[in-house]
């Protein structure tokens, strides 16, 4: 694991990827001075895909218990294949362009959103900044206020399946 | 009731060992090693999942009820059916998956919104072997026809094959259906403080081989 912060959680419930550092230096300069930055804590499992060794084919929880933790080194999101956010409180995803390489491992699916905050129109800005994919990627929304009236079929037209 | 498994590969194997003594042995699990086995694919994951979608034709006979487990299932119930049942009507029964499903394709799509939801087969009951074996027999066909089946551009996950070649199978075949209490199929929970802490009577699991 590095030590890079590529994916920030900040105090507005948004959640920003960056592809390297100084590509998240860049996105985090366009936020208020006012907010502060927040990295993903408190009884998350994070499903980590970054590493190169035998091991990256198979998901391993990291769990934070409670700790609020300054860095979170999440390896190179263009390499997850899957990634669990749920039960947070994220309101938005900022470039999820970046996550290229989403794919289900087993049951496991890809992007797993649910149970946060996020309203059908930020949940239609997630699908419109996926790539298109020829893997077998599901993403699960279920349980956020905007599951019901997202438009699903911008995730579908994509290749995604998509759970709410 | 007659229980069944299937356990191509060793740690399926290893795992339906787990199985049979959590349920005190009163299950038949098909291996490689059974005189009925053969290569249908020399894709591990395809190989396995077909011998799952054609287990009733390992069984010789039964009179009673079957009812098929995952092999990576295990339960904390000292005697977990003795509470479990099914209307008489029931033919065949599962756990349903929660959540409503958009897919890329219309095949899949259409075959959920036959039945509602998504079905979950690692848990099943069956009202006799000859309904079983009339299940399996459509599952095995759909199984080994779903790249043709599913009108995508793109690879489909190998380890949703077999659910969704069940799904497009019920469809041909007109059985009583029973939804069944996900107690009898926790695959949800992953920690074993949750799974100890749980109601359920199965779970499911790679996981704490050292139960």
């Amino acid at each position: 694991m590095s030590n890079i912060p590529y994916l920030r959680q900040l105090d507005d419930n948004s959640t920003v990827i960056a592809k390297d550092l100084t590509a998240m230096a860049t996105a985090l300069s366009t936020i208020p001075a006012s907010f502060n930055i927040y990295t993903l804590y408190e009884s998350g499992v994070i499903y980590d895909f970054g590493s190169s060794n035998a091991q990256s084919q198979v998901p391993y929880p990291i769990t934070f218990s409670n700790v609020v933790v300054n860095i979170i080194g999440l390896g190179e999101p263009t390499r997850y294949k899957s990634l669990t956010l749920g039960q947070r409180s994220i309101a938005q995803i900022k470039n999820a362009n970046l996550l290229t390489n989403l794919e289900d491992v087993g049951t496991l699916s890809a992007l797993i959103l649910h149970s946060n905050s996020l309203t059908a129109i930020e949940i239609n800005s997630l699908f419109a900044q996926l790539p298109k994919t020829t893997k077998t990627a599901t993403i699960n929304i279920s349980n956020n206020s905007g599951t019901a009236t997202c438009n699903t079929s911008i995730a579908t037209s994509k290749g995604y399946t998509v759970i709410i | 009731m007659k229980l069944f498994s299937v356990a191509i590969g060793n740690q399926y194997e290893l795992e339906s060992e787990r199985l049979k003594r959590t349920i005190s042995n009163n299950i038949e699990v098909f291996t490689k090693a059974n005189r009925k086995y053969i290569e249908i694919s020399s894709d591990p994951l395809i190989n396995g999942l077909w011998h799952k979608c054609n287990f009733a034709n390992y069984i010789d006979k039964t009179k009673e009820p079957v009812v098929f487990m995952d092999a990576d299932m295990f339960t904390l119930t000292k005697n977990p059916f003795e509470t479990f049942s099914v209307k008489e009507s029931t033919e065949f029964a599962y756990v349903p998956y929660i959540g409503k499903w958009y897919l890329p394709d219309t095949i899949r799509q259409d075959a959920f919104d036959f039945h509602g939801h998504k079905i979950n087969s690692g848990f099943m009951y069956f009202k006799n072997l000859e309904i079983a074996k009339d299940i399996c027999n459509q599952w095995q066909y759909e199984y080994l026809e779903r790249e043709k089946l599913y009108n995508v551009y793109k690879g489909i996950s190998k380890d949703e094959y077999d659910e969704w070649a069940l799904m497009i199978a019920l469809m041909k075949k007109n059985y009583n259906i029973e939804l069944l209490d996900s107690k009898w199929n926790n695959w949800e929970l992953k920690t074993e403080d949750e799974i100890k802490a749980s109601d359920s009577v199965f779970f499911q699991s790679h996981n704490f081989l050292y139960l």
